[in-house]
């Protein structure tokens, strides 16, 4: 084989290569764009749904887009149902939720994982087996516990139930291990009590772990509609899933007045994954689980 | 502050870590805590820093006791080996942090972190995050956090084990010259000999969890104590000779050597013996001083100023530096005499100095 034939040869296999490679990635980012239609369709429907007319939204074949965009839709939802009341109260019950679930994860992680006493392995072993029983059945008894109280319709007990959170206890307190023992003692020496210590050094050194926690039970509990339902019972305590269920029920189907009462169910959902997209993804991501 | 320990004993389980620790550390004085890994040192130091509770034993700073305080309020300062910077601190939140604790004013505690970053040459760094900063700098950094609060008492454990050679002498004579500044009563623990040698005021060697000598450095060198002191002491290590006294002379073990050591006559005849020789202590003799006994080349290494020898004395190997115009060639006999210093005769069981 002369240089010339030899050298066309590699030529002929490097586009041989790069074709290939080209193809690969294509077919990749094939599938990767399908299933990305596939998880945004039913987002994009609600949307443009919200802003339709009941002709638009019920003529077949179905209108991709709205004529003209009617903003009265959403109008028109906040006054047949209370829909500011129900974000308020997701709102509340959210920053509530968040706020005390975050500050006893945060003790619970801290005596797990600094604090020495007797039984502590055993006792965090059998808090972990207690992820086992599913939600469905602590439903139960939190609502025994809820009724005894008497807090059934009342807003506190959508998030009194879950102030303790073992999952969130074990994130962090994995966390916390990973600080290493000089800290602490550097922080002792130098002054400061555990007291301190946990909100002066471990607290800002665990953010990105808080910060993941803080998104997730932000989601968990805007979302929640289960516990609320069985609890919730008048108007005014209801938070936004239940309104939204509730007014499906009562004021007949809809549809682009239920698809703009979604949306507004959805969107500060959507707008926090967008903001805060790094932590969450890079959060599930450390924590090898599920939210 | 002057710092006693009285009968300090630390136990962990079963295993002893330190035994019946009785020192006192002078005011203004820089003491070195030596010893081999795992020779209770470390322990030591967090005893003093409250880090670990006592098993048994007192420890008193100015005369009072302060063997059940907690870290915080023993009024100390701590360097650990791997500086334990607060990561999401900049270096000058680290340096004012136990001021902040103490709850003194911003501007003031800004004040003092500034200075003391100043004393250890950070002021420049004040910004940066620990991360950002190499070994020696973060060093600095913990030095002047652990002196920020006017500590009584500087703990430093194993401060220059993580830095490479040339940053770890230049950090040595920085740790002193702050120590001379502020003349702030300090314990360095360390394992390496040359270190401590050449920093300390007073060493104390431990070995085994129990302390063996406790002096200035060169007297620990000339006079050590037992054979252990006389052994991690000195590079090259001490020679070691067994044997026993017979009739003013020493025998060496094996048998084949026997030289008049008249010196050692005061040791019991009989009791196996060990007779330790620093490499500087033997010499060749001039003709008329008399050798005391022989020994064969093995190998001859010259380094510039100095020659050092490997030699075979009756199955035993020594060795010694040589004049500098002396080179003998391997296998050759020369003879070899010992200087009186740096001459130890130590018993064979207990480890005893006996001369």
């Amino acid at each position: 084989m002369t240089a010339k034939e030899s050298a066309g040869l590699c030529a002929e296999i490097a586009r041989a290569n790069r074709l290939r490679a080209l193809l690969a990635r294509g077919a990749t980012y094939f599938f990767l764009a399908l299933g990305a239609v596939v998880m945004l369709f039913p987002f994009f429907w609600m949307f443009t749904s919200a802003f339709k007319t009941p002709q638009e939204v019920a003529t077949f074949p179905p209108r991709w887009l709205p004529a003209a965009p009617r903003f009265e839709n959403f109008a028109t939802v906040f006054e047949k149902a209370p829909f500011g009341i129900y974000f308020l109260n997701s709102a509340l019950i959210t920053a509530a939720s968040v706020a005390g679930t975050g500050l006893v994860t945060i003790l619970a992680a801290f005596a797990f994982s600094r604090l020495k006493f007797p039984g502590r392995n055993l006792l965090f072993t059998l808090l972990l087996s207690l992820m086992m029983i599913p939600f469905e059945m602590l439903v139960i008894t939190n609502y025994e516990t809820i009724a005894a109280w008497r807090l059934i319709d009342n807003r506190l007990s959508l998030f009194i139930p879950f102030l303790g959170s073992i999952f969130y206890t074990y994130i962090l307190r994995n966390f916390f291990l990973s600080i290493p023992d000089g800290l602490y003692w550097s922080a002792r020496v130098d002054g400061a009590g555990n007291w301190t210590y946990l909100w002066k050094v471990m607290v800002p050194i665990a953010r990105p772990a808080l910060t993941t926690i803080v998104l997730l039970n932000a989601i968990t509990s805007w979302n929640s509609f289960m516990w609320p339902m069985l609890v919730i019972n008048s108007t005014a305590n209801r938070t936004l899933p239940l309104g939204l269920y509730v007014f499906m029920t009562e004021g007949g189907i809809n549809f682009e007045l239920l698809m703009a009462a979604s949306t507004v169910v959805v969107l500060p959902i959507i707008l926090l994954f967008l903001i805060a997209r790094k932590q969450i993804v890079g959060g599930v991501a450390r924590g090898g689980m599920k939210g | 502050m002057k710092v006693e320990m009285r009968g300090l004993t630390k136990h962990f389980g079963s295993t002893v870590a330190v035994e019946d620790f009785t020192v006192t550390l002078e005011d203004g004085h820089l003491t070195s805590i030596l010893g081999p890994s795992g020779c209770g040192k470390s322990t030591v130091l967090n005893l003093l820093a409250g880090i670990v509770p006592a098993t048994r034993g007192e420890i008193l700073f100015d005369g009072e006791a302060v063997t059940g305080l907690p870290p915080e309020l023993r009024g100390i300062g701590l360097v650990f080996q791997n500086y334990s910077l607060y990561p999401h601190m900049t270096v000058l939140g680290n340096i004012s942090f136990p001021l902040e604790i103490k709850k003194v004013p911003r501007a003031q505690r800004e004040e003092s972190a500034r200075a003391m970053a100043a004393l250890v040459h950070v002021d420049n760094l004040l910004h940066r995050k620990p991360r950002e900063l190499s070994g020696g700098q973060q060093q600095r950094v913990a030095i002047a956090r652990a002196l920020v609060k006017k500590p009584n008492l500087l703990l430093l454990d194993e401060p220059l084990s993580n830095l490479d050679a040339r940053l770890r002498l230049e950090m040595r004579e920085e740790i002193r010259r702050i120590q001379q500044e502020t003349r702030v009563t300090t314990v360095f623990v360390t394992h390496d000999q040359e270190e401590a040698m050449s920093i300390s005021d007073r060493i104390v060697l431990m070995n085994a969890g129990r302390l063996q000598q406790e002096d200035e450095p060169q007297r620990l060198y000339h006079e050590p104590r037992n054979q252990f002191v006389a052994d991690f002491l000195g590079t090259p290590p001490i020679n070691h000779l067994p044997g026993h006294m017979k009739g003013g002379a020493f025998i060496l073990e094996g048998g084949q050597a026997r030289f008049p050591f008249s010196r050692g006559a005061g040791a019991p005849e009989g009791r196996p013996l060990i007779l330790a020789v620093r490499a500087e202590s033997a010499h060749v003799p001039d003709p008329d001083e008399g050798a005391l006994f022989s020994a064969s080349v093995e190998s001859i290494y010259a380094m510039g100023k100095e020659v050092l020898g490997y030699f075979d004395i009756g199955g035993h190997s020594f060795r010694c530096y040589l004049d500098g115009d002396m080179l003998p060639r391997p296998g050759t006999e020369i003879p070899i005499a010992f200087r009186e210093r740096g001459t130890f005769l130590f018993d064979g069981e207990t480890g005893e100095r006996l001369l």
